[in-house]
């Protein structure tokens, strides 16, 4: 008898299994297009180009690597985007150095910390934010973070350890 | 377990809560732990999942089309070429193809008037089309041809290309074996090496991998056409193989020579005539079974 050790993978060109995708990580994808960037339109933009791209190489793509060449694609076309902005902000900044950095704007209960929490975490780096907010808001471990960026667990330990570092030293004086 | 590592271990939601506890002794690790349990507490904007869904599929659309356009190119690209290939099939004719079965003979009379005797168990190719620019053929077996005068008349074969203006000539070309026999006029054999030149009453014979012979014919005609074969000194297996086309036998040899010479002929009417002629010479036996099985053995 011809033993079946594996259940056949779902085909990714199905609409059917693609929705599926759509229905398990986009949330989460847009959640980390946003911690990268902070701004709703650019990343719906993004978790859109992660999708349209996952569709045309549905083919190449197996279901099981789907969710992180999600995650690929959206980080790269992100670095992208961003490499061209810098071009755009650095020019900004020549002229008015007082301007804004991208705010990211999370929504919380405790208004006044809340908005001191909200600076505080602009001051990260993209990667230390996105590593410390996929952990804290969408309550990922250590271990899928490390899957979906690409990294090893010891490189998320550290982003998150100089998240906490550079965060508890921009709110000194408000906690209690 | 140092410290952060515990703090790691927290966020993880991996500590007790005596763990937790302890951690939180260290006021250093207590304020980072107040500033991720208020981080926790926060959410992002909300997600437009149908709103991206609607724009996902928009983009899909005219990509899915596209992949199927691929297909529709290439059976447009296959149905040119077929067209391409039935119009010169139609313009330049098929190849005419002649073959002959065992012990069958035949006669064509070529575009050209020229005439072609096809001795049995041969295959004789050329085209239709073509014949009046190039009186070309191919022949894999035995054939005599009496060639109308005109252009050049080709002959080609495995081992040699044989090319007369009119003649009347025999060529026979089996397996690695080229015979050619002039009857009439002039023919010219080319090799891989040289052409040789046969006026009538000349013939040569060329095995792969020994050196031409050059022979003479007496005959007006070949002798097959009169439905004999003849051999002068040739071995026996050469015998015995062109038996085989003129009966359909199998013959089984025991333990006989086959470098033995032969010299006479045979007839392509009488199986049992033709075996005495080949073995009262020669000094051997035969015996006819069924099945077309003939037996050689050299006589005691």
């Amino acid at each position: 008898m011809a033993i079946k050790n594996s259940e056949e993978e779902p085909n990714v060109c199905e609409e059917r299994t693609y929705n599926a995708l759509y229905n398990a990580h986009g949330q989460a994808l847009w959640n980390f297009a946003y911690y990268k960037c902070g701004n709703s339109d650019d990343a719906s933009d993004l978790v859109q180009e992660a999708f349209v791209k996952l569709w045309n190489n549905c083919g190449k793509v197996s279901f099981a690597k789907a969710r992180s060449f999600l995650y690929t694609v959206t980080n790269n076309s992100f670095l992208n985007a961003v490499a061209h902005k810098k071009v755009v902000l650095n020019y900004r900044n020549m002229q008015s150095s007082g301007v804004d950095k991208q705010s990211p704007e999370f929504l919380l209960e405790e208004k006044e910390y809340g908005k001191k929490l909200n600076a505080a975490l602009n001051t990260l780096t993209e990667a230390q934010r996105t590593a410390f907010l996929m952990n804290r808001i969408d309550g990922k471990k250590y271990k899928q973070i490390a899957e979906e960026l690409e990294i090893s667990v010891k490189a998320v330990e550290k982003r998150i350890s100089q998240a906490l570092v550079s965060l508890k030293k921009n709110l000194e004086g408000f906690n209690k | 377990m140092n410290k952060q590592e515990l703090l790691h271990k927290w966020m993880n939601d991996e500590l007790t809560g005596a763990e937790q506890s302890a951690l939180r002794e260290d006021p250093e690790m207590r304020a980072m732990m107040e500033i991720a349990a208020q981080t926790r507490s926060m959410e992002a904007p909300e997600f437009p999942k149908d709103a991206v869904w609607k724009n996902i599929q928009q983009l899909n659309k005219p990509t899915k089309v596209r992949t199927l356009q691929p297909l529709k190119y290439m059976v447009r690209i296959a149905a040119v070429f077929a067209i391409v290939a039935f119009s010169y099939v139609f313009w330049q004719g098929l190849d005419t193809d002649i073959n002959t079965a065992v012990a069958e003979k035949t006669e064509i009379t070529l575009p050209d008037q020229s005439q072609v005797a096809l001795n049995a168990d041969s295959f004789l190719t050329y085209n239709e089309q073509d014949w009046k620019d190039a009186r070309t053929l191919h022949l894999d077996g035995e054939a005599y041809f009496k060639v109308a005068k005109g252009s050049a008349f080709v002959v080609e074969t495995d081992l040699g290309d044989v090319t007369v203006l009119g003649t009347q000539f025999n060529v026979f070309a089996r397996e690695n074996l080229l015979k050619v026999s002039c009857f009439e006029g002039v023919v010219s054999v080319s090799l891989d090496q040289e052409v040789i030149t046969l006026k009538a009453g000349e013939a040569l014979e060329l095995e792969t991998g020994s050196a031409v012979k050059n022979l003479t014919t007496s005959l007006s005609t070949p002798r097959w056409l009169q439905d004999e074969s003849s051999f002068n000194n040739a071995p026996l297996a050469e015998v015995l193989n062109e038996l085989e086309h003129y009966y359909n036998i199998q013959l089984e040899v025991s333990d006989i020579d086959l470098q033995k010479r032969f010299t006479g002929s045979f007839t392509h009417q009488d199986l049992d005539i033709a075996l005495q002629s080949i073995c009262n010479p020669l000094q051997m036996t035969y015996s006819v079974l069924d099945q077309n099985k003939v037996v050689l053995n050299e006589a005691k």
